[in-house]
Order: structure tokens, then C-alpha cells, then sequence
């Protein structure tokens, strides 16, 4: 899109100096330009990193390319996709994964307008509209999320900010002897304690990990497209971890919270170390917020926040320590009290190892945020021990870890974790690999999300079965605001709809998804909302566009064909 | 661990090869006569020896930093192969059946570094070390052009890009390869196709050497091409790749030709090569 409307550009100005050098007759038929043809890069990260949105975007530009766009489809490896995307807003369409949409607050981030200037999941999309932003406000601001969230999906299917095309499964592909609780799968940090809780080994727990990263960066902090999280949620505690089995959350390493004045108290609970044996205390906590709300710590000229946690250190305005094991969070103006819960999520970092990384490494990124923090220190139940750089990580259990001593009984589940050998990660390049190494023993399970194009073969896989349930990530259509014609919602509405969601649900995820086009995940609410909200029904059947109506479409949102069928704006 | 096991594989397929061929084609005695002139021969190549080092070891450093070099440029020509020909790859699929697919992956992993290992045997066992010196030349150029497409332009396969049309029959029949091409390769860099290039490189030679081969002909020609075609029956590469492979090879070969016929072969190490080894 740039280069041809560059190249445009400069034919143009040739025209014109030419014009002006010869005759000044021609030059207003020159500049008179009426229409631009549509051009749309759509990106996707290639099938290695993400079949499903690969075929997407790939069916998404036939089918513009069919309506006489002029479409391109451009694989991007996934970091790339997401650096161009979330942090250059380099990108006319991509297709990608929104993750951890565990809660409606996550919305806030995601599309307030507050946030289109902000690298990362922060409105990357560029949105900049007066009634989203009055519902996202309305959102955080109520108890009652149910009418909150009614308004705005009633903004959003009108303005489409963005697409959903599935909410799919996570898959996890395991050994059969492995005792694990049946249909367990290992998305979320909780999730894998659980299994290696019960999976009584004598040796490390062995887990198929589908990205190096963790095997060379253990920032918890850097990364704003950083999925997996599994392993570093184990090793840096927070206050409260999201609840495995419904709503809300269960206490961490916060024993208890409560509501004062307005704010939000926390009490630790009492002993808990980090890795280093240092103690953990209420200051780090408060310096944990202060931290990620400006990893400069007030050094560079405005705040530069660890992008990752925008969403929840907007949530309050300042956290204070006021004895050892007690910190004050004084929630932000306009902020419900039920959703600035969210804020006790973020990772607890001691405050020693990472008040000194303050320094710029570049305008705007501070030495926290690029890190590679090798050896991670934290309070959580998994300590580091080693790594091999693109081949493997090992965890070992931290035997001063809270969860030895506690008789809570939501969290007694997990303690015999302590008495294990840890967790090994090991790099498998794809499913298919690690179905072989599951079927060798190299392998106990997978951990990162199982890549779909190989579930196939778990069938004819000895000894190995699968499990899935629905995740927290939605399979999302970002539209970049800042280009035309991406920036006219009536042309977004049309875009919107040439997805064939039940169809895509069926074929391309094999089932492992839920057909939506709405941006929120199953567990949020018990109303059906697809049958009051929706950004309409794809104009075809089975896969198969009919492209005369959507061709229709574009003309009555003023866009207009020429003789040859090509779409102009 | 994955690593080695299958890299032993690799050795022991090839060899299985190798040895019979060398055995028939050149035989034992044209082979140990050569091994006991081996320092003339060794002299002879070494200008071209040195060239292909540096390409060889320019390959891993292209492997570590050519991606980000490559993303900086981001030269994404995907898209436009993609839109040249579609979904043409998918025809060759169609004839798929597990007894072909077995022998495409045989041909793709271990054929192929058949067909570039026996060439530098056999041409080594010839008195005239100038068909030798234009192999090596003719590797230089294909891995240096290839190398350097690489860089320049991102470009990923039929496998990527068509993954519900085309099978990616390599990595499903055999998962642990992946261990091995990722150690050579990265999935950015299909444009032109290597395989192709190299194999069709081996059978022109083939074709030059066919009064002192004439078997080595008859084999290397219907290898090359099945190579050729395995990288796209497999998904990995695109017509259009190939088509630039092939492009390489023919340039390749006219240049490295004219190259050994305009500098020749050495007959003794230079002076001072030599007095550095006195020194030392």
C-alpha cells in the first residue's frame, strides 16, 4: 500500500513539473484524481507458527482479491507480525491470537483511544472513537457488567474496531500413563501446577514447548506478545491468580484482600522468601506497581510503562506499603471496586534486582523492559536451575514456597508440587515432533499450546491421548485505522463479514473452536449474546462468497467499480 | 540428542550410497591411486577450496543474523510468487501415495547429499583436476547467489502459505528432520530453491563427464530431477522457486566453467604458502 501510493506520488509529481514545464492547460486534468484503487496487505503468521490464522488471512485475500481489491497476502514469523502490529502499527490487516481475555476490562486497554499512541496490545489498532470509549468507561466504571457490556457490544458491531472470527480451544497433547486429571490441558500457570502436582515422578516432569524463548529470555516483565507464560507464572508469584474453576480469584500470595476508603488492602501472607532467600515484603509490592507503571522510576522525561501491564496498572493510581506485610492500592478514579481486583495479577518483582535496571537503553525503553534476565528470581513455586539456550529450560521446585505451609484448601491441591523434581521444558520444532517424542518418553506433555495440523496424528500416536477446553484467546482481524479506507467503519462492516465463522470453526480449527464474532470469551457471562449482537452473517455458504452481494456492499458504502471490476475509494 | 540420532542416520544413508557407487563407478583402484596422488590434487583446487569455506561458513553466519537482516529490508515477496501461480504445487499432491511420498523424502534428504558428495569423489579420482575445480566453483556460486536471495528477500513455502491445500509431507512422515533442516535453513528462505539449484548444477557436470561417467550420467540426470520435484511434491518449495533454481544452476555452471578455463589450476603451492609452512 505505501510503496504503490509512493510510486503514485512521484509519478505524479513527474506529471505535473512536466506540465508546468510545457503547457498549464493540462495541469488541473493532471492533479485531478478522483478515486484510488483499494489495496490491502493482509499478514498472518506463516503455518509454522499458526496454520489457523495463516488460512484465514489467506482465504481473506481471495476473497478481496475476488472483489476486486487490490490484495496481497504477506506471511510474517510470528515476533515479526507482532513487532510491525503492536509496537511500528506498520500493518494494513493482520490476522493473530488477542490473548488473555480473561476478564471484560481487558477491552479497556485494548481499544480506549486513550491508548492508540502506546506500543503493545494497547489499542494497537489505532481506534479513536467518542461511543467506545463512553462504553469502555461505562465498563469499568460498573459493578454490573452485564449492562455495561450489552452497551458495548451494541457500539462495537456498529463501529467494528475489529474482527473476531473464533474463539478456539487450547489443546494439550499428553502421554496416557501420565496421572493427570482427564481433559486437563496446561494453559494457564495454575493449570501445569496442578498436573505437576499429581503427576508423581520420579524425575523432572517433561514438558514439549513449541517457542525457544523461554530457553533464552525470562523476562516476565518485556514482551508484549508474549503468549506462554505458563512457566514464568510459576516462578514470579503474584497476589492473586485468576480461579481454574469459574470467576474471580483465589489468594496468592496475598492471604486476604478487603475494600477501605476506596482502597484496595492487601495482606501478604506471612515468611515468603524469593528465590534468593531475600524476604518478600509489602515494599516490594508497592515498588512491583510503581515499577511497571514507569520502569524508569521516574528517570526519563514521561513515564514508560511496562506495556504488557498498561491495562492493569491503569486500574489504580498508587500502592503504598504501610507495614511489612500490608500494602495500600488506592484504586483509580472511575474504577470499580470489583474490577480494580484485577491489578493483583501482575508478577511480584524484589525490589534489589530490579530498582537498578532503570536506566534508558533507547528513547522510550528502559534496561528492564530488553532485560534478558537469565536468571530469574521470584517468590513462585518454580525456581530457576538451568537452560540450553533453543533446546531446553529445568525448573525445580522451591521448598520454602508458601504452599508447603498452608492449610487452605483451595490451594492444598497444588502443594505436592514442592515434593516433585520440577519441570524441564524441551523445544519440540512441531506437533508432529513432539508426538514422537511423546511417544518415546522424551515427552510427558505438551505445554505450549498444541499445534492443531498435528492433532490428526494423535490417533495413530501410541499411548497418547488429548485434551482441550476453551482458552482465553480469540482469533482477532485487526484493521489499521490510521489508512483509508480502514479508517471508514462502513467499510470495516463489510470486511467483517466476508469470514465464514462456522465454516472456519469446522474446517480450519477441526472443531477446536467456537464460531463468534464477538470479542469476549465463553466464561464471562451466562447471557447468549450472539443471538441479540452480531456484525451480520457471511453473504454465501460453506466457504464460497457470493461475490455480486458484497460487491453490492462496497457500492452502497460509497465505494465505487470501474469497468475492469476493480473496487476504487 | 533428536540431533545426532538423526545426523548418524543421514551418514549412514548417504554412505550406503556412496560406497557401492564409488566402488562401480570409479573403482577401488582408480580411487587409491588418486588417494596416493592426493596432495597434487589438493594443491591443484586449493584457490577454490578457500572461496568455498568462506561461502560455507558465510551460511551460518547468514542462518544467525540474515533473519533480522532480512526482516529489516522485509522484502516480502510471498505474496507476489503466491499470486504468479497460485496453487499450482497442489497438482503434483495430487498424485500423492504413501510409496511416492517415502521415496521423496528419501530422494530430498538423503539423495540429494548424495548427489552433491559422490561428484566431488569422483571428479577427484580424475587425473585432470579441472572438472573438480569447477564443481567447487559452481558450489560457490549457487550457495554465495543463493545466500545472498536469502537475505534480501523473505519468501516463505507452499507449506506455509497453502497449509490446508498443500501437506507438509516432509514434516509429517518424518518429524524429526525438522531437527536437522532447521539446523540448515530457516523457513524464510525458499527463494530460489537450493536443492534444486545444487542437483541440477550435478547433473550439467554429469553431462560434461559422461565419457569418463557414462553411469554416473544415467543416474545423476532422473536424481536431479527427482530432487526438483520432491522439494515441491513436499511442499516446501514453489514452481517458481524452482524455476529460479534452475535459472542458478545454468548460470552457475557457464560461470565457473569460463572462471577455471580463464585462471586454471595451480601446480605447486605458491612460494610463500610454502615457506609459511616451512615456518611453522
Amino acid at each position: 500500500m505505501t510503496s504503490n501510493s509512493l510510486s503514485r506520488r512521484a509519478f505524479l509529481a513527474s506529471a505535473v513539473s512536466a506540465s508546468v514545464a510545457g503547457c498549464n492547460g493540462i495541469q488541473y486534468r493532471d492533479r485531478y484524481k478522483p478515486g484510488e484503487r483499494v489495496s490491502l496487505t493482509v499478514s498472518a503468521p506463516p503455518a509454522d507458527d499458526d496454520e489457523a490464522a495463516t488460512t484465514i488471512a489467506r482465504t481473506l485475500t481471495d476473497r478481496l482479491s475476488s472483489l476486486g481489491v487490490d490484495a496481497v497476502f504477506e506471511p510474517k514469523g510470528r515476533s515479526q507480525l507482532y513487532l510491525d502490529a503492536l509496537i511500528n502499527h506498520d500493518f494494513d490487516v493482520f490476522v493473530g491470537r488477542y490473548p488473555n481475555l480473561t476478564h471484560p476490562d481487558a477491552l479497556y486497554p485494548l481499544l480506549h483511544s486513550s491508548f492508540a499512541p502506546e506500543p503493545g496490545w494497547q489499542n494497537p489498532f489505532g481506534v479513536t472513537s467518542v461511543a467506545i470509549d463512553d462504553s469502555l468507561e461505562a465498563l469499568r466504571e460498573s459493578a454490573d457488567s452485564t449492562a455495561a457490556l450489552r452497551e458495548f457490544l451494541d457500539v462495537y458491531v456498529e463501529r467494528v474496531p475489529f474482527s473476531v472470527v473464533t474463539a478456539p480451544d487450547f489443546l494439550t497433547v499428553r502421554r496416557e500413563a501420565l496421572s493427570v486429571p482427564d481433559g486437563a490441558t496446561t494453559e494457564r500457570p495454575l493449570d501445569v501446577l496442578a498436573q505437576l502436582a499429581s503427576s508423581s515422578l520420579d524425575r523432572p516432569f517433561r514438558a514439549g514447548i513449541f517457542s525457544v524463548e523461554i530457553t533464552e529470555n525470562r523476562n516476565p516483565v518485556a514482551g508484549e506478545f508474549r503468549w506462554n507464560d505458563q512457566l514464568l507464572g510459576l516462578v514470579y508469584d503474584s497476589l492473586a491468580r485468576p480461579s481454574r474453576t469459574g470467576a474471580g480469584f483465589i489468594p496468592w500470595a496475598a492471604r486476604e484482600w478487603y475494600f477501605e476508603d476506596g482502597d484496595l488492602v492487601v495482606e501478604l501472607r506471612p515468611g515468603q522468601t524469593f528465590h534468593d532467600d531475600s524476604q518478600l515484603t509489602a515494599q516490594d509490592v508497592a515498588f512491583t506497581l510503581r515499577f511497571l507503571s514507569d520502569t524508569s522510576l521516574g528517570a526519563a522525561s514521561s513515564p514508560v510503562p511496562a506495556t504488557r501491564f498498561r491495562g492493569h496498572t491503569t486500574l489504580v493510581s498508587g500502592a503504598e506499603a504501610t507495614d511489612e506485610r500490608t500494602v495500600r492500592f488506592e484504586v483509580a478514579d472511575h474504577v470499580d471496586p470489583v474490577n480494580a481486583e484485577r491489578v493483583l495479577t501482575i508478577p511480584i518483582l524484589p525490589e534489589a534486582e530490579w530498582a537498578d535496571r532503570t536506566e534508558l537503553v533507547e528513547e522510550r525503553v528502559t534496561k528492564a523492559l530488553v532485560w534478558e534476565n537469565r536468571q530469574p528470581v521470584g517468590s513462585g513455586p518454580l525456581a530457576f536451575e538451568e537452560a540450553t539456550p533453543e533446546e531446553s529450560v529445568q525448573f525445580r521446585p522451591y521448598e520454602r514456597h508458601f504452599l508447603g505451609k498452608t492449610s487452605d484448601d483451595r490451594l492444598t491441591e497444588y502443594a505436592p508440587a514442592l515434593d516433585t523434581d520440577g519441570v524441564v521444558a524441551r523445544y519440540a520444532p512441531s506437533g508432529e515432533d513432539a508426538l514422537v517424542a511423546l511417544g518415546d518418553g522424551r515427552l510427558d506433555t505438551s505445554l505450549h499450546l498444541f499445534p492443531l495440523q498435528a492433532v490428526g496424528g494423535v490417533e495413530g500416536a501410541n499411548d497418547v491421548v488429548s485434551a482441550s477446553s476453551p482458552s482465553d484467546e480469540l482469533c482477532i482481524v485487526g484493521y489499521n485505522f490510521r489508512r483509508a479506507p480502514l479508517s471508514d467503519f462502513r467499510f470495516r462492516q463489510v470486511l467483517a463479514r466476508l469470514h465464514d465463522r462456522e465454516h472456519t470453526a469446522a474446517s480450519v480449527f477441526d472443531g477446536f473452536a467456537r464460531a463468534t464474532d464477538l470479542p469476549m470469551v465463553e466464561d464471562w457471562h451466562e447471557v447468549d449474546w450472539s443471538s441479540e449482537f452480531t456484525v451480520g452473517s457471511f453473504p454465501g455458504s460453506d466457504g464460497e462468497l457470493d461475490v455480486s452481494t458484497v460487491r453490492d456492499r462496497f457500492e452502497e458504502a460509497g465505494y465505487t467499480y470501474d469497468d475492469d471490476g476493480n473496487l476504487f475509494r | 540428542m533428536v540431533l545426532a540420532d538423526t545426523l548418524v542416520v543421514l551418514a549412514a544413508n548417504v554412505l550406503a550410497m556412496l560406497v557401492p557407487a564409488v566402488a562401480v563407478s570409479v573403482g577401488p583402484r582408480r580411487f587409491l591411486g588418486a588417494l596416493r596422488d592426493s596432495r597434487r590434487r589438493f594443491v591443484a583446487v586449493a584457490p577454490y577450496l578457500l572461496p568455498l569455506a568462506v561461502v560455507l561458513a558465510a551460511r551460518r553466519l547468514a542462518l544467525s543474523i540474515g533473519p533480522e537482516i532480512s526482516w529489516y529490508l522485509e522484502w516480502n515477496v510471498t505474496g507476489f510468487i503466491y499470486g504468479l501461480e497460485g496453487t499450482a504445487v497442489v497438482r503434483l499432491q495430487e498424485l500423492a501415495s504413501p510409496l511416492l511420498t517415502d521415496y521423496f523424502v528419501f530422494v530430498y534428504l538423503y539423495g540429494y547429499v548424495f548427489l552433491l558428495v559422490f561428484p566431488i569423489v569422483a571428479y577427484f579420482a580424475l587425473d585432470d583436476t579441472d572438472r573438480l575445480a569447477e564443481l567447487l566453483v559452481a558450489f560457490v556460486l549457487n550457495y554465495g547467489i543463493g545466500l545472498v536471495c536469502y537475505v534480501l528477500f523473505v519468501a516463505y513455502g507452499p507449506r506455509n502459505v497453502i497449509p490446508e491445500v498443500v501437506d507438509s509431507l516432509l514434516y509429517t512422515t518424518q518429524p524429526t528432520s525438522q531437527h536437522l533442516t532447521g539446523e540448515v535453513n530457516r523457513n524464510t528462505n525458499v527463494f530460489p530453491s537450493l536443492h534444486a539449484s545444487l542437483s541440477a548444477t550435478v547433473a550439467l557436470f554429469a553431462w560434461r563427464t559422461r565419457s569418463e561417467y557414462v553411469e554416473w550420467l544415467l543416474l545423476a540426470v532422473p536424481l536431479a530431477v527427482s530432487v526438483a520435484v520432491a522439494t515441491m511434491y513436499l511442499g516446501i518449495h514453489w514452481v517458481t522457486d524452482v524455476a529460479g533454481g534452475l535459472v542458478l544452476a545454468g548460470g552457475s555452471y557457464w560461470l565457473a566453467i569460463r572462471v577455471v578455463d580463464r585462471y586454471g589450476c595451480w601446480e605447486s603451492m605458491p612460494a610463500f604458502f610454502s615457506r609459511l609452512s616451512a615456518r611453522s
